[in-house]
């Protein structure tokens, strides 16, 4: 194959793609989407009974996922909810604003939350406390590695959240210089996660770590 | 492979045209460059350095770094790299939330919308994507694993 042959044949690729592609807000909420799926797999295996749920009941219907940051206490949003034996109970929600250490509220794209705060943050209309957050996605939809911007900024919302509770993910590979920066500090980063692939399966098992030890 | 910076530039301007946003991180990515210990350059190279230091610095210290740009055949590998990634990410999250509202006998529309009433919601069939959508993902990613191999 040739350059120009190369050329021809990816081009033909990109088209392919383009007419897929359902613009980057989309295509993102899509893969966030993906990825709670993945952490309510990961609440599955270490031992949790999932349901589905909206305004505090079972919910079978279609499921309504929250794009760009909100409120958890906002009606009329799907979320998971789990039951573990002894009692524990926690959620599973897209999208939502936790409170941070300089008492600021920033938005986890996807947050796994002791269930009780979520009740009381339902009833009182308040975000959820950093502290009652078991684990927080950073989900970031690129197809080359996000650049070392993009880490500076998880790092800060690391420190806001709770560095050991904080996970990077993407599906690209990651640039040395993003790997190196953020291998180093608490929070993980976890590159090249396709749902499905075994990255992703690396997460899921890293998520369940985290359930089993707040379990504990 | 010859001509490589010519193909990139080719194809980094056809993305411009479809898909700008991500044009956009394969240059941030290529504009980065790579980070490279100096400690790790060959001797050649590292001994070069020196003497084009005039006398103000006379060894490399393992704490020095560089940011080397890519070269043609790099910046071609990342783009087509890049596109791959993208054509799995993008059947592997249709698929998983299709696999996802299957198994436990959920409706397949997923509905999107922000906190705000007001704001638009945008509806997708998950089967239906995947119906439609899977075998021109896949035929996209075989060209692409076959680009791949032609420069390796």
């Amino acid at each position: 194959m040739n350059a120009d042959e190369l050329v021809t044949a990816v081009e033909h690729a990109i088209g392919a793609l383009s007419t897929t592609y359902k613009g980057s807000a989309n295509e993102s909420d899509l893969y966030e989407a993906a990825l709670l799926t993945c952490a309510v797999a990961a609440t599955e295996t270490a031992g949790g009974d999932v349901v589905l749920m909206m305004n505090g009941l079972s919910y079978a219907g279609p499921i309504i996922f929250r794009t760009g940051p909100g409120n958890l206490w906002s009606p009329d949003f799907t979320y998971a909810r789990a039951g573990f034996a002894g009692g524990a109970e926690l959620e599973v929600h897209l999208g939502v604003k936790v409170v941070g250490a300089s008492g600021v509220a920033h938005e986890c794209d996807i947050a796994v939350i002791d269930a009780g705060e979520c009740d009381r943050c339902r009833a009182l209309g308040v975000h959820p406390r950093r502290s009652r957050v078991i684990a927080a996605l950073e989900a970031k939809h690129y197809a080359a590695s996000p650049g070392i911007g993009v880490g500076r900024g998880f790092l800060g919302l690391s420190q806001e959240i709770g560095g050991a509770k904080c996970f990077l993910v993407f599906p690209a590979q990651a640039s040395s210089s993003l790997a190196t920066m953020i291998a180093r500090k608490y929070p993980e980063c976890f590159p090249e996660v396709v749902p499905g692939a075994p990255a992703a399966s690396r997460l899921t098992s890293h998520l369940e770590q985290r359930i089993r030890n707040w379990l504990s | 492979m010859e001509r490589s910076a010519e193909a990139y530039e080719r194809l980094i301007a056809r993305l411009r045209e479809t898909l700008p946003d991500v044009a956009q991180q394969i240059e941030d990515a290529v504009a980065e460059g790579q980070r490279v210990e100096a400690v790790k350059l060959p001797a050649g190279e590292r001994l070069s350095r020196i003497a084009d230091a005039d006398g103000l610095a006379t060894r490399i210290s393992k704490d020095d770094l560089i940011s080397l740009p890519y070269t043609g055949d790099d910046r071609l590998r990342l783009l087509l790299t890049a596109l791959r990634t993208l054509s799995h990410s993008m059947l592997s999250s249709r698929e998983t939330l299709n696999d996802f509202v299957a198994e436990r006998n959920l409706s397949h529309e997923l509905v999107f919308r922000g906190d705000d009433i007001a704001a638009a919601e945008v509806r997708i069939d998950a089967g239906a994507i995947v119906e439609n959508e899977s075998s021109r993902l896949s035929r996209a990613d075989r060209e692409l694993a076959e680009a791949i191999r032609a420069i390796q």
